[in-house]
Protein backbone atom coordinates (compact mmCIF):
# COMPACT_ATOMS: atom_id res chain seq x y z
CA UNK A 1 0.00 0.00 0.00
CA UNK A 2 2.91 2.47 0.70
CA UNK A 3 4.56 1.52 -2.76
CA UNK A 4 1.50 2.17 -4.34
CA UNK A 5 0.99 5.39 -2.32
CA UNK A 6 4.31 6.87 -2.96
CA UNK A 7 4.26 5.53 -6.83
CA UNK A 8 0.97 8.01 -7.14
CA UNK A 9 2.72 10.94 -5.11
CA UNK A 10 5.71 10.91 -7.36
CA UNK A 11 3.69 10.37 -10.76
CA UNK A 12 1.31 12.99 -9.49
CA UNK A 13 4.31 15.41 -8.65
CA UNK A 14 5.87 15.07 -12.00
CA UNK A 15 2.80 15.50 -13.82
CA UNK A 16 1.94 18.37 -12.43
CA UNK A 17 5.45 19.93 -13.41
CA UNK A 18 6.87 19.79 -9.60
CA UNK A 19 10.86 20.04 -9.06
CA UNK A 20 12.19 16.14 -8.11
CA UNK A 21 14.20 17.11 -5.64
CA UNK A 22 11.19 18.78 -3.83
CA UNK A 23 8.46 15.79 -4.70
CA UNK A 24 10.90 13.37 -3.41
CA UNK A 25 11.24 15.64 0.25
CA UNK A 26 7.62 15.70 0.73
CA UNK A 27 7.87 11.73 0.10
CA UNK A 28 10.33 11.72 2.81
CA UNK A 29 8.47 13.74 4.85
CA UNK A 30 5.38 11.74 4.60
CA UNK A 31 6.68 7.92 4.54
CA UNK A 32 6.45 6.14 8.03
CA UNK A 33 9.54 4.42 9.78
CA UNK A 34 9.61 1.18 10.48
CA UNK A 35 10.30 0.60 14.34
CA UNK A 36 13.04 -2.07 14.33
CA UNK A 37 14.79 -1.72 10.85
CA UNK A 38 15.10 2.08 11.13
CA UNK A 39 14.59 2.64 7.72
CA UNK A 40 11.22 4.55 5.78
CA UNK A 41 8.57 2.81 3.96
CA UNK A 42 8.67 2.36 0.73
CA UNK A 43 11.88 2.40 -1.10
CA UNK A 44 11.92 4.33 -4.36
CA UNK A 45 13.26 5.98 -8.13
CA UNK A 46 12.15 8.74 -9.66
CA UNK A 47 13.00 9.34 -13.18
CA UNK A 48 12.52 12.53 -14.79
CA UNK A 49 13.43 12.50 -18.51
CA UNK A 50 12.83 15.63 -20.45
CA UNK A 51 12.49 15.74 -24.46
CA UNK A 52 16.14 17.54 -24.54
CA UNK A 53 18.17 14.36 -23.09
CA UNK A 54 18.32 15.95 -19.64
CA UNK A 55 17.15 13.04 -16.98
CA UNK A 56 17.08 14.03 -13.36
CA UNK A 57 16.88 11.12 -11.07
CA UNK A 58 16.33 10.90 -6.99
CA UNK A 59 16.80 7.44 -4.89
CA UNK A 60 15.70 6.41 -1.55
CA UNK A 61 17.17 2.73 -0.67
CA UNK A 62 16.46 1.25 -3.32
CA UNK A 63 19.27 -0.42 -5.60
CA UNK A 64 20.81 2.74 -8.14
CA UNK A 65 19.51 2.78 -11.47
CA UNK A 66 21.78 1.42 -14.00
CA UNK A 67 22.79 3.43 -16.73
CA UNK A 68 23.97 1.14 -19.58
CA UNK A 69 25.99 3.04 -22.44
CA UNK A 70 27.82 1.61 -25.49
CA UNK A 71 27.25 -1.60 -24.20
CA UNK A 72 29.04 -0.80 -20.92
CA UNK A 73 27.70 -0.04 -17.27
CA UNK A 74 28.24 3.98 -16.42
CA UNK A 75 29.06 4.89 -13.16
CA UNK A 76 25.99 7.85 -12.45
CA UNK A 77 27.74 10.72 -10.15
CA UNK A 78 25.13 11.21 -7.38
CA UNK A 79 24.43 13.79 -4.94
CA UNK A 80 23.61 12.61 -0.98
CA UNK A 81 20.61 15.03 -0.11
CA UNK A 82 19.33 14.64 3.74
CA UNK A 83 17.61 16.93 6.42
CA UNK A 84 17.96 16.79 9.56
CA UNK A 85 14.15 15.74 10.30
CA UNK A 86 14.93 12.93 8.38
CA UNK A 87 17.34 11.54 11.14
CA UNK A 88 20.33 10.33 8.85
CA UNK A 89 18.05 8.78 5.52
CA UNK A 90 19.73 10.02 2.52
CA UNK A 91 18.31 10.69 -1.16
CA UNK A 92 20.40 10.86 -4.02
CA UNK A 93 20.39 13.17 -6.69
CA UNK A 94 22.04 12.74 -10.14
CA UNK A 95 21.63 14.70 -13.56
CA UNK A 96 22.51 13.13 -16.48
CA UNK A 97 22.79 14.08 -20.56
CA UNK A 98 20.92 11.10 -22.00
CA UNK A 99 22.68 10.02 -25.66
CA UNK A 100 20.82 8.23 -27.90
CA UNK A 101 21.18 4.09 -27.25
CA UNK A 102 21.75 4.85 -23.60
CA UNK A 103 19.10 2.43 -21.07
CA UNK A 104 18.32 3.29 -17.99
CA UNK A 105 17.43 0.20 -15.72
CA UNK A 106 15.38 0.30 -12.69
CA UNK A 107 14.89 -2.34 -10.42
CA UNK A 108 13.96 -3.37 -6.69
CA UNK A 109 16.17 -5.24 -4.31
CA UNK A 110 13.73 -8.61 -4.99
CA UNK A 111 16.29 -8.75 -8.29
CA UNK A 112 19.77 -7.97 -7.21
CA UNK A 113 19.04 -10.50 -3.96
CA UNK A 114 17.43 -13.12 -6.83
CA UNK A 115 19.44 -16.46 -5.79
CA UNK A 116 19.24 -15.52 -1.82
CA UNK A 117 20.69 -18.57 -0.25
CA UNK A 118 21.39 -20.99 -2.82
CA UNK A 119 25.07 -22.85 -2.43
CA UNK A 120 26.45 -20.39 -5.95
CA UNK A 121 25.14 -17.06 -4.56
CA UNK A 122 24.24 -16.80 -0.88
CA UNK A 123 23.91 -13.60 -1.23
CA UNK A 124 21.74 -13.03 -4.40
CA UNK A 125 23.09 -12.83 -7.33
CA UNK A 126 24.06 -9.30 -6.86
CA UNK A 127 24.41 -5.77 -8.67
CA UNK A 128 26.90 -6.63 -10.68
CA UNK A 129 26.31 -9.53 -11.93
CA UNK A 130 22.67 -8.44 -12.81
CA UNK A 131 24.69 -5.54 -14.94
CA UNK A 132 26.67 -7.72 -16.52
CA UNK A 133 23.85 -9.92 -17.51
CA UNK A 134 21.96 -7.10 -19.04
CA UNK A 135 25.05 -5.83 -20.94
CA UNK A 136 25.50 -9.40 -22.51
CA UNK A 137 22.41 -9.58 -23.51
CA UNK A 138 22.12 -6.11 -25.11
CA UNK A 139 25.73 -7.09 -26.56
CA UNK A 140 23.60 -10.04 -28.37
CA UNK A 141 20.03 -7.64 -29.30
CA UNK A 142 21.71 -4.28 -29.32
CA UNK A 143 18.55 -3.17 -30.42
CA UNK A 144 16.17 -4.78 -28.06
CA UNK A 145 12.73 -2.91 -26.72
CA UNK A 146 12.72 -1.65 -23.25
CA UNK A 147 9.71 -3.73 -22.85
CA UNK A 148 11.73 -7.08 -23.70
CA UNK A 149 14.86 -6.05 -21.82
CA UNK A 150 12.95 -5.82 -18.86
CA UNK A 151 11.15 -8.88 -19.30
CA UNK A 152 14.51 -11.08 -19.79
CA UNK A 153 15.97 -9.07 -16.72
CA UNK A 154 12.81 -10.30 -14.74
CA UNK A 155 12.47 -14.00 -16.06
CA UNK A 156 16.06 -14.29 -15.56
CA UNK A 157 15.80 -13.17 -12.00
CA UNK A 158 12.98 -15.61 -11.27
CA UNK A 159 15.08 -18.53 -12.76
CA UNK A 160 18.31 -17.53 -10.39
CA UNK A 161 15.08 -17.64 -7.39
CA UNK A 162 13.71 -21.35 -8.56
CA UNK A 163 10.95 -20.03 -10.36
CA UNK A 164 9.69 -18.89 -7.27
CA UNK A 165 10.07 -15.24 -5.95
CA UNK A 166 11.65 -14.89 -2.84
CA UNK A 167 10.57 -10.98 -2.54
CA UNK A 168 8.62 -8.48 -4.70
CA UNK A 169 10.57 -7.83 -7.95
CA UNK A 170 10.27 -4.87 -10.10
CA UNK A 171 12.20 -3.69 -13.15
CA UNK A 172 11.67 -0.80 -15.13
CA UNK A 173 13.69 0.21 -18.26
CA UNK A 174 14.38 3.41 -19.92
CA UNK A 175 15.38 3.06 -23.72
CA UNK A 176 16.69 6.71 -25.23
CA UNK A 177 16.10 6.29 -28.85
CA UNK A 178 14.17 7.74 -31.97
CA UNK A 179 10.25 7.86 -31.94
CA UNK A 180 9.40 4.79 -34.08
CA UNK A 181 6.34 5.82 -36.07
CA UNK A 182 3.69 3.35 -37.16
CA UNK A 183 1.01 4.27 -40.50
CA UNK A 184 -2.47 2.38 -39.82
CA UNK A 185 -4.89 3.03 -42.70
CA UNK A 186 -8.15 1.42 -42.37
CA UNK A 187 -11.34 1.20 -44.55
CA UNK A 188 -11.74 2.72 -48.54
CA UNK A 189 -11.90 6.82 -48.91
CA UNK A 190 -15.17 8.05 -48.67
CA UNK A 191 -14.40 9.16 -52.31
CA UNK A 192 -13.27 6.76 -54.54
CA UNK A 193 -11.16 9.81 -56.25
CA UNK A 194 -9.18 9.45 -53.14
CA UNK A 195 -7.88 6.30 -53.47
CA UNK A 196 -4.76 7.21 -55.45
CA UNK A 197 -3.77 10.33 -52.69
CA UNK A 198 -4.42 7.43 -49.81
CA UNK A 199 -2.17 4.88 -51.27
CA UNK A 200 1.22 7.22 -52.24
CA UNK A 201 0.70 8.48 -48.37
CA UNK A 202 1.25 5.08 -47.63
CA UNK A 203 3.78 4.27 -50.14
CA UNK A 204 5.86 7.54 -49.09
CA UNK A 205 5.15 6.93 -45.07
CA UNK A 206 8.49 6.59 -43.21
CA UNK A 207 7.66 4.09 -40.96
CA UNK A 208 5.75 0.73 -39.71
CA UNK A 209 2.83 0.36 -42.22
CA UNK A 210 0.03 -1.68 -41.19
CA UNK A 211 -3.25 -2.06 -44.01
CA UNK A 212 -6.49 -3.33 -42.24
CA UNK A 213 -9.27 -4.22 -44.33
CA UNK A 214 -10.04 -6.43 -47.38
CA UNK A 215 -11.32 -4.02 -49.37
CA UNK A 216 -8.77 -1.49 -48.43
CA UNK A 217 -5.78 -3.84 -48.84
CA UNK A 218 -7.13 -4.82 -52.42
CA UNK A 219 -7.04 -0.44 -53.05
CA UNK A 220 -3.60 -0.69 -51.88
CA UNK A 221 -2.82 -3.46 -53.91
CA UNK A 222 -4.52 -1.94 -57.12
CA UNK A 223 -3.13 1.70 -57.06
CA UNK A 224 0.31 0.43 -56.06
CA UNK A 225 0.41 -2.37 -58.78
CA UNK A 226 1.84 -4.62 -55.56
CA UNK A 227 0.53 -8.12 -55.53
CA UNK A 228 -0.99 -9.40 -52.81
CA UNK A 229 -1.78 -12.96 -51.28
CA UNK A 230 -3.85 -14.70 -48.34
CA UNK A 231 -1.19 -16.76 -45.80
CA UNK A 232 -3.00 -19.07 -45.48
CA UNK A 233 -0.23 -20.27 -42.43
CA UNK A 234 -2.22 -20.36 -39.41
CA UNK A 235 -6.18 -20.68 -39.08
CA UNK A 236 -7.64 -18.49 -36.91
CA UNK A 237 -11.22 -19.30 -36.18
CA UNK A 238 -11.65 -16.49 -34.24
CA UNK A 239 -9.81 -13.47 -36.43
CA UNK A 240 -9.47 -13.87 -40.16
CA UNK A 241 -6.03 -14.71 -41.51
CA UNK A 242 -3.97 -11.95 -42.86
CA UNK A 243 -2.51 -11.24 -45.99
CA UNK A 244 1.08 -10.49 -47.81
CA UNK A 245 2.09 -7.23 -49.38
CA UNK A 246 5.61 -6.18 -50.16
CA UNK A 247 6.71 -3.19 -47.81
CA UNK A 248 3.66 -3.29 -45.44
CA UNK A 249 4.29 -4.46 -42.22
CA UNK A 250 0.54 -5.93 -41.65
CA UNK A 251 -2.06 -6.51 -43.82
CA UNK A 252 -4.99 -7.80 -41.82
CA UNK A 253 -8.90 -8.02 -42.19
CA UNK A 254 -10.30 -4.89 -40.44
CA UNK A 255 -13.52 -4.29 -38.29
CA UNK A 256 -13.19 -8.25 -36.43
CA UNK A 257 -9.47 -8.02 -35.98
CA UNK A 258 -9.36 -4.02 -34.68
CA UNK A 259 -12.32 -4.69 -32.28
CA UNK A 260 -9.84 -7.71 -31.11
CA UNK A 261 -7.42 -5.10 -31.02
CA UNK A 262 -9.40 -2.71 -28.98
CA UNK A 263 -10.18 -5.54 -26.31
CA UNK A 264 -6.69 -6.99 -26.01
CA UNK A 265 -5.04 -3.31 -25.34
CA UNK A 266 -8.27 -3.40 -22.78
CA UNK A 267 -7.39 -6.25 -20.91
CA UNK A 268 -3.99 -5.41 -21.18
CA UNK A 269 -3.02 -9.56 -22.02
CA UNK A 270 -1.58 -10.09 -25.23
CA UNK A 271 -2.69 -13.99 -26.45
CA UNK A 272 0.15 -16.25 -27.35
CA UNK A 273 -1.22 -17.29 -30.74
CA UNK A 274 -0.63 -15.41 -34.09
CA UNK A 275 -3.16 -13.82 -35.98
CA UNK A 276 -3.82 -10.64 -37.42
CA UNK A 277 -4.60 -9.02 -33.85
CA UNK A 278 -2.01 -10.14 -31.72
CA UNK A 279 0.50 -9.29 -34.16
CA UNK A 280 -0.97 -5.83 -34.80
CA UNK A 281 -1.18 -5.44 -31.09
CA UNK A 282 2.96 -6.22 -31.15
CA UNK A 283 3.15 -3.62 -34.30
CA UNK A 284 1.70 -1.00 -32.06
CA UNK A 285 3.50 -1.46 -28.76
CA UNK A 286 6.47 -1.39 -30.70
CA UNK A 287 5.88 1.58 -31.89
CA UNK A 288 5.59 5.27 -30.56
CA UNK A 289 3.82 7.51 -32.76
CA UNK A 290 0.66 5.71 -34.60
CA UNK A 291 -1.08 7.60 -37.35
CA UNK A 292 -4.52 6.19 -38.09
CA UNK A 293 -5.79 7.02 -41.43
CA UNK A 294 -9.56 6.21 -41.52
CA UNK A 295 -11.52 5.76 -44.46
CA UNK A 296 -15.34 6.30 -43.96
CA UNK A 297 -17.15 4.65 -46.88
CA UNK A 298 -19.54 2.11 -44.89
CA UNK A 299 -19.97 -1.20 -46.18
CA UNK A 300 -23.79 -1.34 -45.92
CA UNK A 301 -23.74 -4.97 -45.57
CA UNK A 302 -21.94 -4.44 -42.16
CA UNK A 303 -25.77 -2.77 -41.10
CA UNK A 304 -27.40 -5.92 -41.84
CA UNK A 305 -29.03 -6.02 -38.20
CA UNK A 306 -28.16 -9.99 -38.92
CA UNK A 307 -25.05 -9.63 -37.59
CA UNK A 308 -23.67 -9.76 -34.59
CA UNK A 309 -23.47 -6.71 -32.68
CA UNK A 310 -19.03 -6.95 -32.00
CA UNK A 311 -19.08 -5.89 -35.51
CA UNK A 312 -19.23 -2.29 -33.98
CA UNK A 313 -18.82 0.28 -36.83
CA UNK A 314 -14.98 1.30 -37.57
CA UNK A 315 -14.80 4.58 -36.30
CA UNK A 316 -16.41 3.31 -32.79
CA UNK A 317 -13.47 0.66 -32.89
CA UNK A 318 -11.05 2.84 -33.32
CA UNK A 319 -12.15 5.90 -31.06
CA UNK A 320 -12.09 3.30 -28.24
CA UNK A 321 -8.37 2.37 -29.31
CA UNK A 322 -7.38 5.74 -29.44
CA UNK A 323 -8.46 6.53 -25.83
CA UNK A 324 -6.75 3.26 -25.17
CA UNK A 325 -3.28 3.99 -26.73
CA UNK A 326 -3.40 7.90 -25.07
CA UNK A 327 -4.54 7.08 -21.80
CA UNK A 328 -3.45 3.58 -20.89
CA UNK A 329 0.12 2.64 -23.34
CA UNK A 330 0.89 6.56 -23.47
CA UNK A 331 1.55 6.89 -27.44
CA UNK A 332 1.72 10.09 -29.78
CA UNK A 333 -1.68 9.38 -31.81
CA UNK A 334 -3.11 11.34 -35.08
CA UNK A 335 -6.25 10.52 -37.03
CA UNK A 336 -6.78 11.66 -40.59
CA UNK A 337 -10.75 10.81 -41.76
CA UNK A 338 -10.57 10.96 -45.45
CA UNK B 1 -11.44 -33.27 -66.41
CA UNK B 2 -11.80 -29.64 -65.87
CA UNK B 3 -10.74 -28.30 -62.89
CA UNK B 4 -13.18 -26.80 -60.88
CA UNK B 5 -12.11 -23.34 -59.26
CA UNK B 6 -13.56 -22.46 -55.22
CA UNK B 7 -13.34 -18.80 -53.70
CA UNK B 8 -14.20 -18.82 -50.50
CA UNK B 9 -14.65 -15.33 -49.57
CA UNK B 10 -13.18 -14.30 -45.98
CA UNK B 11 -14.23 -10.95 -46.03
CA UNK B 12 -15.79 -9.38 -42.92
CA UNK B 13 -19.19 -10.39 -43.12
CA UNK B 14 -18.67 -13.64 -44.45
CA UNK B 15 -16.23 -14.37 -42.07
CA UNK B 16 -18.58 -13.32 -38.77
CA UNK B 17 -21.60 -15.42 -40.20
CA UNK B 18 -19.69 -18.95 -40.64
CA UNK B 19 -16.71 -18.61 -43.55
CA UNK B 20 -14.10 -20.41 -40.72
CA UNK B 21 -15.79 -23.89 -41.73
CA UNK B 22 -14.06 -24.29 -45.02
CA UNK B 23 -11.15 -24.91 -43.49
CA UNK B 24 -12.37 -28.13 -43.70
CA UNK B 25 -14.49 -28.12 -47.12
CA UNK B 26 -11.66 -30.45 -48.34
CA UNK B 27 -12.11 -32.76 -45.83
CA UNK B 28 -15.61 -33.35 -46.84
CA UNK B 29 -14.78 -33.70 -50.94
CA UNK B 30 -15.51 -37.13 -52.27
CA UNK B 31 -12.55 -38.90 -53.55
CA UNK B 32 -13.97 -38.89 -57.16
CA UNK B 33 -13.93 -35.10 -57.08
CA UNK B 34 -10.66 -34.40 -54.84
CA UNK B 35 -8.57 -34.14 -57.69
CA UNK B 36 -10.39 -31.45 -59.67
CA UNK B 37 -11.26 -29.22 -56.85
CA UNK B 38 -9.14 -25.90 -56.56
CA UNK B 39 -9.68 -24.07 -52.99
CA UNK B 40 -8.68 -20.32 -52.72
CA UNK B 41 -9.42 -18.22 -50.10
CA UNK B 42 -9.99 -14.25 -50.91
CA UNK B 43 -9.90 -11.42 -48.78
CA UNK B 44 -12.86 -10.19 -50.05
CA UNK B 45 -15.07 -11.30 -52.66
CA UNK B 46 -17.08 -7.59 -52.47
CA UNK B 47 -20.73 -9.89 -53.08
CA UNK B 48 -22.05 -8.30 -49.67
CA UNK B 49 -22.62 -5.54 -51.30
CA UNK B 50 -24.41 -6.83 -54.39
CA UNK B 51 -26.39 -9.27 -52.43
CA UNK B 52 -29.30 -8.29 -49.63
CA UNK B 53 -32.09 -9.40 -47.90
CA UNK B 54 -32.11 -13.40 -48.17
CA UNK B 55 -29.02 -13.52 -49.76
CA UNK B 56 -26.53 -13.82 -46.91
CA UNK B 57 -23.01 -13.90 -46.25
CA UNK B 58 -20.97 -16.11 -46.38
CA UNK B 59 -20.59 -16.28 -49.63
CA UNK B 60 -18.71 -18.95 -51.96
CA UNK B 61 -18.08 -18.83 -55.81
CA UNK B 62 -18.06 -22.32 -57.53
CA UNK B 63 -16.71 -21.67 -60.72
CA UNK B 64 -18.80 -18.62 -61.68
CA UNK B 65 -21.87 -19.88 -59.48
CA UNK B 66 -22.29 -17.66 -56.09
CA UNK B 67 -23.39 -19.88 -53.21
CA UNK B 68 -24.69 -17.33 -50.96
CA UNK B 69 -25.63 -18.02 -47.42
CA UNK B 70 -22.95 -20.92 -47.85
CA UNK B 71 -22.51 -24.22 -45.81
CA UNK B 72 -20.38 -26.95 -46.56
CA UNK B 73 -23.36 -29.14 -47.54
CA UNK B 74 -24.79 -26.79 -50.04
CA UNK B 75 -21.09 -25.83 -51.17
CA UNK B 76 -20.65 -29.53 -51.63
CA UNK B 77 -24.13 -29.53 -53.79
CA UNK B 78 -22.94 -26.90 -56.54
CA UNK B 79 -19.66 -28.62 -56.74
CA UNK B 80 -21.78 -31.51 -57.80
CA UNK B 81 -23.97 -29.59 -60.03
CA UNK B 82 -20.52 -28.12 -61.77
CA UNK B 83 -18.70 -31.46 -61.61
CA UNK B 84 -21.92 -33.15 -63.73
CA UNK B 85 -22.40 -35.50 -60.96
Amino acid sequence: MLASLTATMALEYMSGDCMIARAAEIIMDALPICRTRRISYSTFSIVDAAADGTVRLIEYANPPVLLIRDGAAVEIGRIPVGKPRWGGRVLHYAEIKARAGDRLVLVSDGITQAGLGRADTPLGWGYDQMARTLTRQLEAAPDLSARDLSQFLLSRAIRMDGDKTGDDMTCACIYFRRPRPLLLLTGPPFYTERDAEVARYLERFDGRKAVCGGTTSDIIARELKLPVSMDMGNFDPEIPNTSIMPGIDLVSEGCVTLAKVAEILESGVVPSNRNGATRLVDLIQQSDQIEFVVGTAVNPAHQDPCLPMELDIRRNVLKRILRLLETKYLKETKVTFI
Amino acid sequence: METIRIRICLGTACHVLGASQFQHLADHLPASLRDRVQIEWTRCLGLCREYSGQDQPPYVMVNDQVVTRASIPSVLACIRTQAGD
